[in-house]
């Protein structure tokens, strides 16, 4: 299978007052065309910076210190601004979390799409990108798109306004759609109908779709692969069943333990105890050493490399190594629900 | 422990927006709390739960109907005066911004203990420092966060601050305002522990607003579920979930996401129609406690 | 929408008829609470040889004697038949003394007003548009240091270079005796002035415009953009500058008294003929009616500017507009 995009080794910086903040550190993973894959953390893991890199959308005090971004077999690590305006919403685009503020607010809606249209093909005559725009506003969903073409975006409501950004991402065709927490600041009926639209469009169009999230939840209904990442590095990959149901990782197990519903009954929640580490001045072995309480000797001094498990599912602990002594996962093994 | 604590009556609340707009954001609301018990209220926003606890916490007074809080009406004027002492110490409240809630100015140490200097309370512990020193531990962290100030702290170290603020004067009501709306999914299970303690352990009853319906399902013994101003439905936890009524109820439990792929990927969503909402309507009880809004003639 | 635009504007009318019978009242108590004596501006130094009674038949004349409020109200009756009396100083009718002059400070102002206005964009811009490069420190270190120097002294030193060193432009006056119709030798007067008047107000409002710029596209909204691919300069200014546009425009419109009336320094440094100068002198010798009519005419134009400011503001930008559309959608649906 030909990948669509290929992240080698990859680290970014940002300079901060404090020093160099290692936002993303050593991180490889692949996209292929029209999977979804889900990267879940906490808030501050990186997850964020990692689909700004991608889409080159750094703040100016951020920067690439190694590692490569292959885009559809290109490696596109050292575009200039200029050859990457050409990517941007044709290669890749990308929808962000608060819809409230991600569109301008003085300009209507079906403007804003239209512009998204005419940015790839300038010569596009007039009724041509206005349906096109009004198929867009169909495939995402909003009603009544003839009316609501002229609409502000404060005449829509916040799920509006997400779906209004999903139109735009997707205006040129995008091979790739980085969906960053798309849902966080939605209420729960609203998440559910902007997630299972994300899937709708993902088997509709074909788009390959990073989604990028806090809530192992909330990705559960979409994602194919998931990518699980801890202070600024992936420690757990594979198939979304694979992650869920035969999760290797103690970060993985920590996360998973907490959630509620696999806590029915329970006297109290598993937490993780303690804090994820700054990245001012990451730990020389592994960053979730000091949270784990399944953590070895090793893990103090040395990083775990990426253990293969099966030909998707890779976890970075060296709980796998065959030296290790066998821990049982807490999960009881392999679950079946 | 059937005793009542809190017996909310009909409350409304409008808000005026200009001269002939308002906003009915509690809409005829009733509902009690018992002694000892943590209530939920969930909803989406805008459905008036947030109002619902200010009104409680006498932060907006509300347009119509009572708040009985251990028999006192706290909307009334004379009979607040006449209690105000108490029913400030007794009742406390944490927000979900706690950026935004907490002096950026003052010490860990100073919010701490400040409910207690203004209520003129003598520290227990000698010094309000030692008090403060002691809540900070209680909640899960050491001495030596007492002269830092809120931004030096994370999201969930300043919510816990928050919550030892208002554990402080052992209240015997703590209204918690979506506290875990704007925390990672590890930090919210750690408060959600603290809460359930300070519950179990010291018998503080709880109004436990949230949207998150899986933490309420795990924290609360009763439900709420508001929509548009209207509480729709209220049941003990379990049977709300098990078998809820109101078409709203369903639509809010099946958008619940399930952490699991198979079971997810094949389940069914119900959507509910805002205009199929029907106001008017009164809290029929169809099992013993679970109440929900119907037309009065319907079966 | 909701409301009626007849009634929004006679509401704007009305608050404007009001602001403008406040100021009237004022100005004329004020005026005449200061010490000194009028009559000094109408007879001059005659006036120290004058007996008590010739003072007071003077008085008489003038109409002084009678109490403050029948004198407002004399007035407000002469003003609304278009007579606003004469000033005691020129001894003519004071729009004639106004008239001559007023001409000369609108040139003046009105064109510095719109050189800062274009000027203060295009800077604004420039330093936006490379944040944190030399060009922009240069231009803001040099904006705040320029912004620093008063202007009357700037002014003595521009006239000694250009005038008295380099006999490049001319020192003083709006003409030269005998051009007075010679547009060149106009412009060539001109040219002085509007540069202390540009130079006093451009650097705040470029500024202004650089600070409300670089904050826009800090917005999530440019990231998106970005993301669909528009380049820096689509983004700059068919959404940034767009966006601030109307609240640039609206604070522009109130400040048009502030640059046009505040030429009264540069008019006295470079005895430019305009009513700077004017209302100086009315003030300093109790020229009541002049004063009045000057006092008048300025605060007309500051109210009905931030009046217009404020139309503007609520005209253009539609977040202001939201209000209203999301209280209709909520009251609806309740």
């Amino acid at each position: 299978m030909e990948e669509l995009l290929t992240i080698e080794n990859l680290s970014v910086g940002i300079a901060s007052p404090a020093g160099k903040v290692q936002a993303v550190r050593d991180v490889s993973f692949t996209l292929h065309p029209g999977e979804v894959l889900a990267i879940v953390g906490e808030s501050g893991c990186g997850k964020s910076m990692l689909c700004k890199t991608i889409m080159k959308l750094l703040p100016k005090s951020a920067k690439i210190e190694g590692g490569k971004i292959i885009a559809n077999g290109v490696d596109i690590t050292d575009y200039s601004d200029k050859d990457m305006r050409k990517l941007r919403g044709k290669l890749f685009s990308m929808i962000f979390q608060d819809p409230m503020t991600a569109l301008n607010p003085t300009i209507p809606i079906g403007k804003q799409i239209a512009e998204a249209i005419l940015v790839h093909e300038p010569k596009l005559p007039k009724e041509e990108v206005y349906n096109r725009v009004i198929e867009l506003m169909k495939i995402v969903g909003i009603q009544q798109p003839h009316e609501r073409y002229k609409l502000y975006p404060y005449n829509f409501s916040g799920g509006m306004r997400q779906r209004s950004v999903m139109a735009i991402a997707l205006a040129a065709n995008p091979k790739i759609l980085l969906a960053d927490e798309p849902t966080t600041a939605l209420d729960v009926t609203i998440q559910a109908q902007i997630l299972d639209l994300l899937k709708g469009i993902q088997t509709k169009l074909g788009t390959a779709t990073i989604l990028v999230s806090h809530d192992l939840g909330v990705v559960a209904r979409c994602a194919d692969r998931m990518a699980i990442m801890y202070a600024g590095k992936i420690v757990e990959i594979g198939t979304a069943e694979e992650v869920y149901h035969d999760p290797r990782h103690p970060y993985t197990w920590g996360l998973m333990q907490s959630l509620p519903a696999l806590n029915k009954g329970a006297k109290e929640l598993k937490t993780i105890p303690g804090m994820p580490p700054t990245l001012i001045d990451p730990p020389k072995g592994d960053a979730f050493a000091c949270r784990n309480e399944y953590a070895l000797e090793i893990d103090y001094h040395e990083q775990p490399p990426m253990f293969k498990i099966t030909d998707t599912h890779y976890a970075a602990t060296w709980l796998l190594d065959p030296r290790a002594p066998k821990v049982e996962s807490p999960m009881g093994g392999k679950r079946n629900v | 422990m059937s005793e009542i604590l809190l017996d909310v009556q009909h409350l409304s609340h409008v808000f005026k927006l200009g001269k002939h707009a308002v906003i009915k954001a509690v809409d005829d609301v009733s509902f009690q709390m018992k002694k000892g018990e943590i209530f939920g209220l969930v909803g989406e926003s805008g459905s008036g739960k947030s109002t619902v606890a200010r009104c409680i916490m006498n932060i907006y007074k509300p347009t119509a109907g009572k708040i009985l809080y251990n028999g006192i009406d706290v909307c009334d004027r004379a009979q607040f005066r006449k209690h105000h002492k108490m029913l400030e110490a007794d009742r406390q409240i944490i927000f979900q911004d706690s950026t935004s809630s907490l002096n950026q100015r003052m010490t860990v140490a100073d919010i701490i203990a400040e409910p207690m200097s203004i209520h003129h309370i003598k520290p227990p512990r000698g010094s309000l420092r030692a008090e403060a020193e002691f809540q900070l531990s209680y909640v899960g962290m050491d001495a030596t966060y007492l002269d830092k100030y809120p931004t030096e702290l994370s999201g969930g170290q300043r919510q816990r601050v928050a919550i030892a603020r208002a554990l402080s004067m052992e209240p015997e009501l703590l209204v918690a305002d979506e506290p875990i709306a704007s925390l990672d999914v590890s930090i919210q299970a750690q408060i959600i522990n603290l809460l359930r303690h300070c519950n179990r352990e010291h018998g503080c009853s709880m109004l436990f607003i949230a949207h998150d319906l899986s933490m309420v399902e795990y924290l609360c013994d009763r439900v709420g579920v508001m929509y548009h101003g209207k509480l729709v439905e209220v049941a003990p936890t379990a049977e709300l979930y098990a078998n809820p009524q109101h078409p709203y109820t369903k639509a809010l439990l099946s958008a619940i996401p399930i952490p699991d792929p198979i079971a997810e990927r094949s389940r069914k969503r119900m959507d509910f129609d805002e205009v199929t909402f029907d106001r008017d309507g009164v809290l029929t009880e169809i099992a013993p406690g679970h109440y929900v809004l119907r037309k009065e003639n319907a079966k | 929408m909701r409301r009626n635009p007849f009634v929004y504007y006679c509401k704007k009318a009305l608050v404007f008829l009001v602001s403008v019978f406040v100021l009237s009242v004022a100005v004329f108590y004020i005026s005449r609470l200061a010490p000194g004596d009028p009559l000094m501006s109408y007879y001059g130094e005659r006036v120290e040889k004058m007996s008590v009674d010739e003072k007071e038949a003077a008085r008489e004349k003038l109409g002084l004697n009678d109490p403050i409020h029948i004198q407002y109200i004399r007035w407000v009756e002469n003003a609304a038949k278009g007579d606003f009396g004469i000033s005691f100083k020129y001894k003519q009718d004071v729009m004639e003394v106004i008239g001559q002059r007023i001409g000369f400070t609108l040139i003046l102002g009105g064109i510095g007003f719109a050189l800062t206005f274009v000027g203060a964009l295009l800077l604004g811009v420039l330093c936006a548009w490379y944040e944190d490069k030399w060009v922009d420190r240069v231009l803001c270190k040099g904006g705040t240091l320029l912004s620093c120097i008063p202007e009357f002294w700037l002014s003595l030193v521009l006239i000694l270079v250009f005038a008295v060193t380099l006999h490049w432009l001319p020192s003083s006056g709006a003409y030269d005796i005998g051009y007075k119709d010679d547009v060149l030798n106009r412009i060539e007067h001109l040219i002085l002035p509007l540069v202390i008047v540009v130079l006093q107000h451009l650097w705040y409002y470029a500024y202004m415009i650089r600070n409300k710029l670089l904050e826009e596209t800090r917005a999530d909204y440019v990231l998106l953009g970005k993301s669909k691919g528009l380049s820096k300069k689509e983004i700059m200014f068919k959404h940034c500058l767009r966006n601030i546009l109307p609240s640039y425009i609206s604070i522009m419109a109130i400040s048009v008294p502030h640059v046009v009336g505040g030429t009264y320094i540069v008019e006295t440094v470079f005895s430019y003929p305009g009513i700077g100068a004017l209302s100086y002198e009315s003030a300093r010798f109790h020229d009541y009616n002049l004063l009045m009519v000057l006092c008048m005419m300025t605060g007309i134009l500051v109210i009905f500017c931030n009046l217009i400011g404020q139309i503007i503001n609520e005209k253009i930008d539609p977040r202001i507009k939201a209000n209203e559309v999301v209280e209709t959608s909520e009251v609806t649906r309740v």
